[in-house]
């Protein structure tokens, strides 16, 4: 029970953590909480889905192309909404999250109201610690995500682009008077977080198929993981990732399953009496 | 190299700055000096580009510099420092210096930015601190960096603000050699905001004293601290 729970823990926390990713990227550098990073998750998904199920292309080349149809379908928003709205937080605020029920009206009429699965990319399951059986697709799923984590840490830490990406987010003005385009990197930056948003939906919709409302729940989650690590805080994501995981299947197996959401808020709402700005997080909120 | 004519800027009903001329030329080492609020800081900021001028002419090299983004000015060749260094305080300070050195690189020259970044530091005196992260350094080690920063923007004009305050004398002879070094031998003109007085008295050439926004004079150090209105300015009454 306890290797099981810890095993789900930290599977679904890998998760949690890769879904969050895009929605601090995008804070952190455009200080723009998009309410719609759901909507883009749901929307690879689909993509997936169709590409994989209805044209019958190989999964991983189809999950490729939702992913970098995802990032210029987000770069097309930032530069057709969210450009005119710099300088005013609320505004973005509101423009995305107006955006996210559009979208979801569009999903349920072009998609369906039934929830769309993807090819599974593995069969069976593993016997974990000689204890139990756990689902390869999960195992796989995980793995795609540490991958993914792994990618962004080091494109951070060691490209160039990540150099101004870092750059941008800790003081734009100064950026911006070295030389940095920033009008242009808020265009990659918010791309790049909607295509993280989708690499965590072509990741996980073949174990949680999408649906046209999916995507609040996972946004939801993000938000809180963000909030927990702290705004803009990569190491904050995936340990605020892993902790909401841990908890919440936790408090899951030893308490009540019913109330596995409920764990996750009280560990946020005990963090942040004692840390307002979140576990990892600098900014004065 | 850099002409302004007839520079205003209003913040709501305040002028900030009120029909000031400003000229400079290749390699020239220009003081600006007056008392708190007369609007140095908010010309360097129109020169960079962090606003628009409510009206008035700024001219770098021929090309207008109105309406264009700090980015683009900065690739003309404009660098400014900060009053207070402004690092980006979570990257080390070789990554502090990269930032300018990609921006006007082309994508196969890079592997050469790391070296030429190490140089940079060390000729600012930063030579052993590469890989420490910018928020460790003390004050003085923050301004140097500051200026590293500055100049792998490959500037033709370096506009310094109050790059001596809180050095001590030691720190801020090897300072003006440092400003003078760079204007005298790389040919970089250097337009200076600075409230130490004896150390810009003797390193600049010519000095523009605003006030109240505007221009009260312009001439040489003898010339502007004897000048009774410069006097009247600093001191009152």
């Amino acid at each position: 029970m306890f290797l099981l729970a810890l095993t789900n823990g930290l599977v679904i926390g890998i998760i949690y953590a890769l879904a969050a990713l895009g929605v601090s990227l995008v804070v952190g550098i455009m200080n723009v909480v998009n309410f719609a990073h759901g909507e883009f998750y749901i929307l690879a998904g689909y993509f997936s889905y169709h590409f994989a199920n209805t044209l019958g292309m190989n999964y991983l080349a189809a999950m490729m192309l939702s992913v970098g149809l995802v990032l210029i379908f987000g770069m097309i928003i930032e530069v057709l909404l969210i450009r005119k709205t710099y300088g005013d937080d609320l505004y973005s605020l509101i423009l995305t999250f107006i955006l996210s029920i559009v979208l979801q009206n569009t999903y349920l009429l072009v998609f369906g109201p039934y929830p769309n699965k993807p090819p599974n990319w593995v069969k069976g399951a593993t016997n974990v610690f000689g204890q139990f059986y756990y689902g390869n697709q999960r195992l796989a799923a995980c793995g795609a995500g540490l991958v993914v984590i792994a990618i962004v840490y080091l494109m951070l830490k060691k490209t160039w682009f990540g150099r101004m990406l870092r750059a941008t987010s800790q003081d734009r003005e100064v950026a911006e008077l070295n030389g940095v385009n920033t009008t242009a990197l808020n265009m990659l930056s918010f791309g790049l977080g909607c295509a993280l948003a989708a690499a965590a939906g072509v990741i996980l919709s073949p174990i949680f198929p999408v649906t046209p409302t999916g995507g609040m729940a996972v946004a939801l989650t993000a938000f809180v993981v963000v909030v927990l690590g702290g705004m803009g805080s990569f190491w904050g994501c995936v340990v605020g990732g892993l902790i909401i995981g841990l908890v919440e299947n936790f408090g899951a197996a030893f308490i009540s399953s019913g109330y596995r959401h409920v764990f996750g808020f009280i560990i946020l709402i005990f963090v942040l009496l004692v840390r307002p700005a979140g576990l990892f997080g600098n900014r004065e909120i | 190299m850099l002409k302004g004519n007839g520079l205003c800027k209003n913040f709501g009903g305040v002028a900030a700055l009120n029909d000031v001329d400003i000229s400079l030329e290749k390699g020239s080492l220009i003081g600006l000096i007056g008392p708190n609020g007369a609007g140095k800081t908010t010309l360097f900021n129109a020169i960079a580009g962090a606003f628009s001028l409510s009206s008035g002419n700024l001219e770098f090299n021929g090309k207008s510099l109105n309406g264009k983004s700090a980015n683009h000015i900065c690739r003309l060749g404009i660098a400014r420092t900060f009053q207070v260094p402004r690092p980006f305080a979570e990257m080390t300070c070789l990554e502090n210096v990269l930032v300018p050195l990609v921006n006007r690189s082309r994508v196969g020259e890079r592997t050469a930015l790391l070296q030429e970044g190490r140089e940079i530091l060390d000729f600012v005196g930063l030579g052993n601190r590469d890989d420490i992260l910018a928020k460790e350094l003390n004050l003085v080690e923050k301004k140097r960096l500051e200026m590293a920063r500055a100049l792998c923007t490959n500037p033709q004009l370096l506009l310094l603000d109050e790059v001596l305050g809180g050095l001590n004398t030691q720190e801020i002879g090897a300072a003006v050699d440092l400003i003078v070094n760079l204007s005298e031998k790389r040919g970089i003109a250097v337009l200076w905001i600075e409230h130490v007085m004896g150390a810009i008295m003797g390193a600049a050439e010519r000095i523009i004293v605003l006030d109240q926004g505007e221009k009260l004079m312009e001439g040489t150090p003898e010339e502007v601290a004897h000048d009774p209105r410069v006097i009247h300015a600093y001191l009152g009454a």
